[in-house]
């Protein structure tokens, strides 16, 4: 009797030592929301609300302290549907590939370490576009998806990043349902094809096409392998198409990125920009143009961010996933197959 | 631990006794009651104080915050370059930019003046924005690529100010330099090389083109096929400029303009001086003598002209001994030509060069028939002089008459000339050189002479007077008829 009673009593400490801890916390992260909604930076503000509305499962936040008139001043205008310049080929001039790597002593592929103030990550450039390919998962909306090191192997790759997004309701989706469209070998294997979507992909002729566009449209324009995603606040993927920024899609927060340009010379860029961590907080859209634009990108397109950004290289991940769980599984990845092995 | 902190709680405040008060085993329960309120309390004390800790170091996290996010807003590089960029004009910025543009111009081109056309032209209808580079920025440094139109524009870094701390490891910002970035891949472009003999310095846009630029020897193009064999053949300075973006005009030192060639497979223009006066040669040889120019012989395929000459109608004398005079006229040389002759034997042979630069080679003078032979034409030139220098006379014709070949030319020309010739009566001739020389047999009944002479004359006519100098030369040739040596032809050759 006396020791239920003790039990009880210990419970009941626990529980309110708990209460009272949680509660503690909670008013003091409510006090750090605050400072970061309300505080003196105006930066930051825009900054953390965007960021946060980023992420699917608390995308709340913003609205705790902000306004429904103060937070559209931090969200930008939805571009889903908004059409853009076309990509212009002729602009691309893709030698072959062996040939000019030879001549101007390139590597097939570059490796390079990205930093930029807060933020970090890894561009790989891939000399020859027609070593790209779009990876998939099996059996769309049956199977999950596959963590990317097992999507590179599974086609043999040399290197890969995420791709496309996926259905990922409250951060708990298995990655095996893709977001939009899918094309995957001159065939669209997810999507409707007279949709339209914010299209990623590449044609036969090695050329990266960007823009909204309906699945139809695509298979027009030749696309061979393609994704399509689109941010949480419907901000399309397109960054720079024809050497042009696309400001109306730059709006967004730190995250995680993932993202693919492409040179005048042809040569695609592979960019995942870590965050979510001590170390780099994550990547703005600009951060990611900037990046492009540095490298010399004239055509760039943002990809699937967040904890699934991921680069894989000599089959392991060389970025820090932001993913607690670790690397999450997903249905499309942009595949590097090895030198000499062109989709062709 | 929680417990341990309680224990020690109420041994401080309210158990003045050992704890062993509270012990179960007493079996008082007032004395148990008491210990379970005093216990609770001091449960709650603690969690107060727990909590109070908690809100505590939340405030100070919120408030060190606040503190940073303040400092963050200003010490974003973005501030400045954000007011730069708000409070100055184009204008302004082209101003503070353009000079910097002579490091991707070379000191032939004006480069401010290129960079503002360039800017006027494409991209001042554009606002301006700014991106951060990734490249040019470190903890304390930040460079923005200021952008119209997308194009990169100008180069804006900002240095962190060491004097002036903000807190939190950050700094202010202060302006360190503004530059324009390379606009050369937007314009229109050309290779340039200028070419020049060693001693030729040529000026592209008025600028001296220096050895900076030399890269190598280059064989001047065009030359004449004669002159791409000579040993060694002339070759000019090469000095590669580099890549141009405006107007080019090369020059010499006397500021003739010169034009290029473009070449397309290696996609450059060449300008290549060429002198004012290319030379030239003419030279008059026989066929056998060997000429050379600037060392190299010249080859039967070099010959522009040949004739038998004076031999002509006098194969019945010179039986098949005469021999050709060969001419060999070249212009559009670039290497002074060096000219040289040689006999058979390998003698060299010295010119005669006219007043018109024409070398002229004969064979070596044969001493044993000049010494022969020499008053015979000696004789025929005083005779010669004599009739063309006097007032006429029918004797003198007469005299100059009988050493000529009757019948030949030669013989006819001064016969018939005897009617114009009332001119020169009474003309003084002062010879200043006179020389018979250039002897040569032509077989056994001809041979061959020069004379050559160099003379003032004084003419005296029935209604003037007057002086003039006069050089001349002649070719000569003598048959023999008989036991006598008569002339033959003359022919003169300055």
């Amino acid at each position: 009797m006396k020791n239920r009673e003790n039990n009880s009593n210990f419970l009941k400490r626990l529980l309110s030592f708990l209460g009272i801890s949680i509660l503690s916390i909670l008013i003091v992260l409510l006090g750090i929301i605050w400072v970061m909604e309300k505080g003196p930076s105006p930066t930051l503000t825009g900054s953390f609300t965007r960021s946060m509305r980023e992420t699917s499962a608390i995308r709340w936040i913003p609205s705790i302290f902000l306004s429904e008139e103060e937070l559209s001043g931090y969200i930008s205008e939805n571009t889903e549907q908004v059409e853009t310049e076309p990509v212009n080929a002729s602009l691309i001039h893709i030698a072959d590939a062996a040939t000019d790597a030879k001549e101007k002593q390139q590597d097939y592929l570059q490796l390079i370490d990205i930093a930029m103030g807060t933020c970090k990550g890894k561009l790989l450039i891939v000399r020859d576009p027609k070593s790209v390919i779009l990876g998939t998962s099996e059996d769309f909306g049956m199977a999950p998806g596959l963590q990317l090191t097992d999507l590179v192997a599974k086609y043999d790759g040399i290197a890969g990043i995420n791709a496309g997004g996926f259905n990922d309701q409250s951060g708990l989706g298995d990655g095996g349902r893709p977001q939009g469209l899918v094309i995957a070998d001159c065939k669209i294997t997810w999507g409707n094809p007279d949709y339209k979507y914010n299209v990623v992909g590449i044609d036969k002729d090695g050329v990266l096409r960007i823009g909204t566009m309906t699945g139809n449209k695509a298979m027009e324009l030749g696309i061979r392998w393609g994704v399509s995603f689109v941010t949480h606040d419907g901000l399309a993927s397109a960054l720079i198409i024809n050497g042009e920024v696309q400001s109306q899609n730059l709006g967004s927060g730190v995250n995680p990125r993932t993202a693919i340009g492409q040179r005048e010379d042809g040569s695609l860029l592979l960019l995942v920009l870590d965050g979510r961590s001590i170390n780099t907080l994550g990547a703005t859209m600009e951060d990611i143009v900037n990046v492009m634009l540095e490298y010399g990108a004239v055509n760039a397109g943002n990809l699937d961010g967040g904890s699934s950004s991921v680069m894989v290289y000599g089959g392991e991940i060389i970025n820090n996933c932001a993913s607690v769980t670790g690397p999450r599984r997903i249905p499309t990845g942009f595949i590097v197959l090895k030198e000499g092995e062109s989709n062709e | 631990m929680n417990e341990n902190e309680n224990r020690d709680y109420m041994t401080e405040n309210e158990v003045p006794a050992e704890p062993s008060a509270v012990d179960e085993a007493s079996g008082n329960p007032d004395e148990e009651k008491k210990a379970k309120k005093l216990t609770s309390h001091g449960w709650r004390t603690f969690l107060i104080i727990w909590a109070a800790v908690l809100l505590a170091v939340g405030a100070v996290t919120c408030i060190v915050l606040y503190r940073y996010a303040a400092v963050y807003e200003v010490t974003r590089p973005e501030l400045p370059m954000e007011e730069m960029l708000s409070s100055m004009s184009k204008d302004e910025w082209l101003d503070l930019a353009a000079p910097s543009a002579s490091s991707y111009i070379s000191e032939f081109e004006d480069a401010e003046a290129l960079f503002r056309s360039y800017y006027d032209g494409t991209l001042r209808d554009y606002d301006l924005s700014f991106r951060r580079s990734i490249s040019g920025s470190d903890k304390t440094t930040t460079t923005f690529v200021v952008m119209a139109k997308n194009t990169n524009l100008y180069n804006v870094v900002f240095k962190a100010r060491a004097d002036k701390f903000a807190g939190f490891g950050r700094h202010y910002w202060k302006l360190d330099s503004v530059s324009v970035c390379d606009f050369t891949s937007n314009l229109e472009h050309i290779n340039v090389e200028v070419n020049a003999p060693e001693n030729v310095i040529l000026s592209i846009n008025s600028v001296p083109v220096t050895d900076t630029y030399y890269s190598g020897e280059i064989s001047v193009p065009g030359l004449t096929e004669l002159e791409t064999r000579f040993v060694p053949a002339p070759t000019y300075k090469c000095y590669s400029v580099g890549t141009m973006y405006g107007n080019v005009v090369v020059t010499d030192g006397k500021g003739n303009e010169i034009h290029p060639e473009y070449d397309e497979i290696t996609n450059v223009y060449r300008y290549f001086y060429i002198p004012e006066d290319l030379y030239s040669i003419v030279i008059e040889a026989p066929e056998d003598v060997r000429v050379t120019v600037c060392g190299t012989e010249l080859l039967p395929q070099d010959v522009t002209s040949s004739s038998i000459g004076i031999f002509e109608g006098f194969g019945g004398y010179t039986a098949g001994n005469e021999w050709k005079t060969v001419e060999y006229s070249h212009s559009g040389l670039f290497t002074e030509p060096v000219i040289k002759a040689y006999d058979r034997s390998g003698v060299e042979l010295v010119p005669v060069i006219t007043d018109s630069g024409k070398f002229i080679f004969f064979h070596p003078n044969d001493e044993q028939l000049m010494e022969e032979v020499h008053d015979v034409v000696e004789t025929f030139f005083n005779r010669y002089m004599d009739y063309s220098s006097s007032q006429v006379n029918r004797p003198k014709i007469q005299a100059l008459l009988e050493c000529t070949l009757f019948g030949t030319r030669l013989n006819r020309y001064i016969r018939d000339s005897a009617e114009g010739m009332y001119w020169a009566s009474d003309t003084q001739v002062d010879y200043e050189e006179l020389s018979f020389s250039d002897f040569y047999p032509v077989g056994e009944d001809a041979f061959y002479c020069t004379i050559q002479y160099k003379a003032n004359f004084t003419a005296q006519s029935w209604y003037e007077k007057y002086s003039y100098g006069l050089k001349n030369g002649y070719e000569m040739l003598f048959v023999k008829e008989g036991r006598n040596w008569y002339a033959a032809e003359m022919s003169a050759f300055s």
